[in-house]
């Protein structure tokens, strides 16, 4: 049976909602969650709080995103997010971004901005990044929200899979974040979504939920915990 | 007398137990409501020569508690889903809750009794 990981829940984790939160996505199914803090209020002290959220049925681990696409100086924002989440992602929307963050050996994904006006992941960044163990994150809200008002941006989604097959032609895994309709959804509706709306296989989502985010948050794909060299491939 | 169609012509059935679930205290739309909602959302997001390869239809739907019961086949199943629950955001402030999915009725109903569900 696989164990789906909640990606990126954005809430409080002082407060008190959160936990009626964790027990309604344990119902829906999730045995993972990760909690996503922004850079500017990590600390060693929320990590802890993050992580002491976890009960023997469900994890909590904690992430920060740091936005390239508003963030102009999002290096030194990612140089000061210390100590090293569980999950270290950069959402990207221009090129020359993708390429500098799939450089990145502390990087754990990278997250494709759905509101893109043209191709910003190509094969030298997919290459790049699946060298280094990375995985690429479609966040799937912003296209779920749409769906529910049949409100679809065709382009878009057209530009998104493109994007999704240059990924999975380099060998990089496709994860699926904040699987929401307004409130969270079951593994297997995002699982739906992404097979129908965006291309993946069914198998390919149903891992996208599964065992490729546990991979990193295991530390089975991140380079930096066992030195580069020593990683071949 | 039935009609007999060679095997792999059309896919093998899916049974889909599913509840709508309210924001608030909104009542759940009738059947015939969320009917012209899926054929609206199956339109809009595969066109007509796409929906024409999808099989889905609602067996049982009560309007008094939003449960029912979806019938399409296994090639169908992730795009019938999908227009489900296009179509229960479309039609009011709902989410789609999958209680179960089985080939037969008889399995679905054990299935949706059971507390740990399987893909």
């Amino acid at each position: 049976m696989r164990s789906f990981v909640y990606l990126k829940l954005r809430a409080d984790p002082r407060a008190q909602e959160i936990k009626t939160t964790l027990s309604e996505l344990m119902r829906l199914g999730y045995r993972a969650v990760v909690v996503d803090v922004p850079p500017e209020e990590w600390s060693p002290e929320v990590r802890d709080e993050v992580r002491a959220l976890s009960s023997q049925s469900l994890r909590v681990y904690a992430s920060v995103e740091v936005d390239a696409e508003t963030d102009q100086d999002w290096r030194s924002t990612l140089a000061r997010v210390r100590p090293i989440p569980d999950y270290l992602s950069v959402k990207v929307a221009r090129l020359a971004d993708a390429r500098a963050a799939s450089l990145i050996k502390s990087v754990d994904s990278i997250v494709l901005s759905p509101n893109c006006e043209e191709i910003f992941w190509d094969s030298v960044s997919a290459r790049e990044a699946a060298r280094t163990r990375k995985v690429v994150e479609v966040p799937l809200s912003p296209i779920l929200n749409q769906l529910g008002s049949l409100r679809l941006n065709y382009r878009r989604i057209r530009r998104m899979r493109i994007m999704l097959q240059v990924s999975k032609r380099a060998g990089l895994p496709i994860v699926a974040s904040d699987p929401s309709l307004g409130r969270p959804i079951q593994p297997r509706l995002a699982a739906s979504a992404l097979t129908s709306l965006l291309s993946v296989g069914w198998e390919e989502a149903l891992d996208s939920l599964s065992s490729h985010p546990s991979a990193i948050l295991s530390g089975e794909r991140r380079l930096f915990l066992r030195g580069y060299d020593q990683v071949e491939g | 007398m039935k009609v007999k169609l060679p095997r792999g012509v059309v896919g093998r059935r899916r049974y889909v137990a599913f509840t709508l679930v309210p924001y608030g205290t909104q009542s759940p739309p009738s059947r015939s409501e969320l009917e012209r909602s899926m054929a609206g959302a199956a339109l809009y997001l595969f066109g007509v020569l796409g929906s024409a390869d999808l099989n889905f239809s609602i067996k049982f739907y009560s309007s008094r508690s939003g449960r029912g019961v979806l019938k399409t086949d296994n090639r169908s199943l992730p795009h019938a889903l999908t227009i489900l629950m296009a179509a229960a955001a479309a039609v009011g402030p709902f989410t789609l809750e999958v209680d179960g999915v089985s080939g037969t009725l008889r399995g679905l109903a054990r299935r949706s009794r059971s507390p740990t569900k399987t893909l």
